[in-house]
């Protein structure tokens, strides 16, 4: 009697367990320094992952993708409780784990968070350990997923809550980028394989260099698109990104 | 002397040695009591004559002297003669060829202007084109591509090639540039407007249509991939308008030759290679057959020009010769010259030492017991 008396104690503590065991950490980053010895990058459990403030800036790229997200942003849940980021079912894609970056959105604030998270899992991010400890706003914060395919690096949104429910399906994704120059203009297009070259899409007003720049995308599902950026410097030449991502 | 006497040494020179002491007391005895032991004086001198006369004493110490002079001449001719194993080496030199092997990856993101009328890529196993092209399915089966560009300009935007890498970069003599990547993963990608004729395939076989990039829209972009399991490299040729430059790339292999004709024949065509372990500073004259065996280090300028590619390396190799056959100079430095330019004061208490040791050998092994 006394057995069953304790086993619903025993289930979440096994469901937490096994949540926990679900994240692994990807390679720490070895080209980043830790910025101090609490909150520094390094790697941290549970759950596994690399977190923390670097700083060392590593060479900035022309166009960086920082966030996929479907569904809200991510935002203090508070009371020390983590946000929950959960990877969609990739078994279309025949891979097993998502690999999660989280990066800083604004300029100079050099935050990075590395997991690799199986398709359809979850992981319970603890946003009081590192984020809000060292003064940051989890609303800063951008979440991109992605995968590695034959076709070569495929992204995939994420969603993150409080809790393990995904994103409801056909909620829009947001992406969000950010460059280290004015921008004159900053266009995207999203296209299928062998399906007609859509005109390209505009922000109406330029950019300011280190400013994030929000899409949103409601791309087919089940199927990889290609995601065109391009962006133009002001008095300079186009510099262009292409991405792969795919919607479940 | 025979082998009897010799052997009988040693009693002879005991007798002569208690001979001289007992004589010897007796002559001071006799002194102290007034008299002049003359006669006695002059038996000491001939019984010290006669001691002295015999054959110096062989001991340990003999054997110790000798087997000391020789490891000092061992280590003497093994020092002049044996090479260092990797010896430090500095290249500054313009090559119309140069292949290295990555010892990282290697990732550019870059903005280098090409000839219009001049691209072409072939052998890659992927090919992106922009989504005007539609789906060709040409693409399929084919991963080359030949780009003809009126009104416009191409630039090469970003490349990705991954650690392990054998990439050959060469100028021929028309003033195109070859890239070729074998062996890891190898991406790039261009940017092209303009009005872009383009064909898929060896010749012009399978003409894609035609489309023009306005230069006011953003502009056409090409991926190509490279998987690197191909035996057949990958291979980018084009005519540049300006340099492209890359620093600081990690290899494990460095070369400059290249198979012309039946040979293979060195593609330097002037530069310096300097050895910095000796400080030894040689001037490369064209086509100097230099060869570095597994070098290791830094290419800390790679330019890639009309003029060819200029190449500023550092770091070490396990070999490092100039010339051809019976011509060929080691410019490796032996342990010795080593010592001497890197270690100063270790090669002075070498020296010293060395120089010590041979003279103490030689007067113990040929000086004559006295």
């Amino acid at each position: 009697m006394r057995r069953v008396a304790n086993a619903p104690l025993l289930f979440p503590l096994l469901a937490a367990l096994l949540a926990a065991a679900g994240a692994s950490a990807e390679p720490c980053r070895l080209d980043l320094s830790a910025a101090d010895a609490n909150y520094g990058y390094r790697h941290r459990a549970p759950p596994d992952r690399c977190e923390g403030l670097y700083s060392q800036p590593v060479a900035g790229e022309g166009l960086e993708l920082l966030s996929f997200i479907a569904g809200p942003a991510p935002s203090d849940p508070g009371g020390g409780r983590p946000l929950t980021i959960t990877t969609p079912d990739l078994r279309g894609l025949g891979t097993p784990k998502v690999t999660v970056v989280a990066r800083s959105l604004p300029l100079r604030i050099y935050y990075r968070m590395d997991a690799s998270v199986p398709s359809g899992g979850s992981l319970a991010w603890p946003v009081g350990e590192v984020v809000v400890a060292a003064g940051l706003d989890p609303a800063w914060i951008g979440l991109a997923g992605s995968v590695q395919t034959r076709e070569g690096t495929i992204y995939v949104p994420l969603s993150v809550g409080t809790g393990p429910d995904a994103a409801a399906a056909g909620t829009p994704s947001v992406m969000v980028f950010r460059t280290t120059l004015d921008l004159d203009s900053f266009q995207w297009r999203l296209y299928g394989p062998g399906g007609p070259a859509p005109a390209w899409n505009r922000i109406g007003h330029p950019v300011r260099a280190g400013d994030p720049v929000s899409i949103t995308l409601d791309p087919p599902a089940g199927k990889v698109m290609t995601l065109d950026i391009a962006a133009r410097p002001v008095g300079q030449d186009y510099i262009q990104s292409r991405f792969k991502i795919f919607q479940p | 002397m025979d082998r009897t006497s010799a052997a009988g040494q040693p009693k002879l020179r005991a007798a002569l040695a208690r001979e001289i002491e007992t004589l010897a007391a007796e002559t001071g005895r006799r002194a102290v009591a007034g008299e002049t032991p003359t006669a006695d004086i002059e038996r000491l001198k001939a019984l010290q004559a006669s001691l002295a006369a015999l054959p110096a004493k062989r001991t340990g110490l003999a054997s110790w002297a000798g087997l000391i002079g020789l490891l000092c001449l061992i280590v003497a001719s093994a020092a002049w003669t044996v090479r260092v194993p990797r010896t430090r080496v500095q290249l500054d030199l313009v090559t119309a060829s140069a292949t290295a092997k990555l010892a990282g990856d290697l990732n550019r993101e870059v903005g280098w202007r090409i000839a219009p009328d001049s691209l072409r890529l072939q052998h890659f196993t992927h090919l992106d084109l922009p989504p005007e092209y539609g789906t060709q399915p040409a693409l399929e089966r084919e991963g080359s591509l030949d780009l003809t560009v009126q009104g416009g300009n191409v630039r090469l935007r970003q490349f990705a090639i991954s650690s392990g890498a054998l990439v050959t970069l060469s100028r021929s003599d028309d003033g195109a540039t070859d890239m070729v990547v074998r062996g890891a993963p190898f991406t790039c990608d261009f940017d092209v407007t303009g009005s872009i004729v383009a064909s898929v395939g060896p010749g012009s076989a399978a003409l894609l249509p035609a489309q023009t990039f306005s230069p006011e829209l953003p502009p056409a972009r090409f991926d190509f991939k490279y998987d690197g399991k191909s035996r057949v490299p990958a291979q980018l040729r084009d005519t540049p308008l300006d340099s492209l430059t890359v620093r600081d790339i990690a290899i494990t292999g460095l070369g400059f030759f290249e198979e012309r004709g039946d040979r293979s024949t060195s593609q330097i065509l002037r530069g310096t290679v300097t050895m910095t372990d000796t400080g030894e500073h040689l001037t490369l004259a064209p086509e100097a057959a230099l060869r570095l065996g597994n070098a290791q280090g830094m290419i800390s300028t790679l330019q890639i020009g009309k003029d060819g590619v200029q190449v500023t390396f550092e770091g070490t190799a396990a070999e490092v010769t100039l010339g051809n056959g019976d011509f060929a100079r080691n410019l490796k430095p032996t342990l010795l010259e080593w010592l001497y330019h890197q270690q100063t004061i270790g090669f002075l208490w070498g020296a010293l030492s060395f120089i010590w040791g041979v003279g103490w050998s030689a007067r113990k092994l040929f000086a004559r017991g006295d």
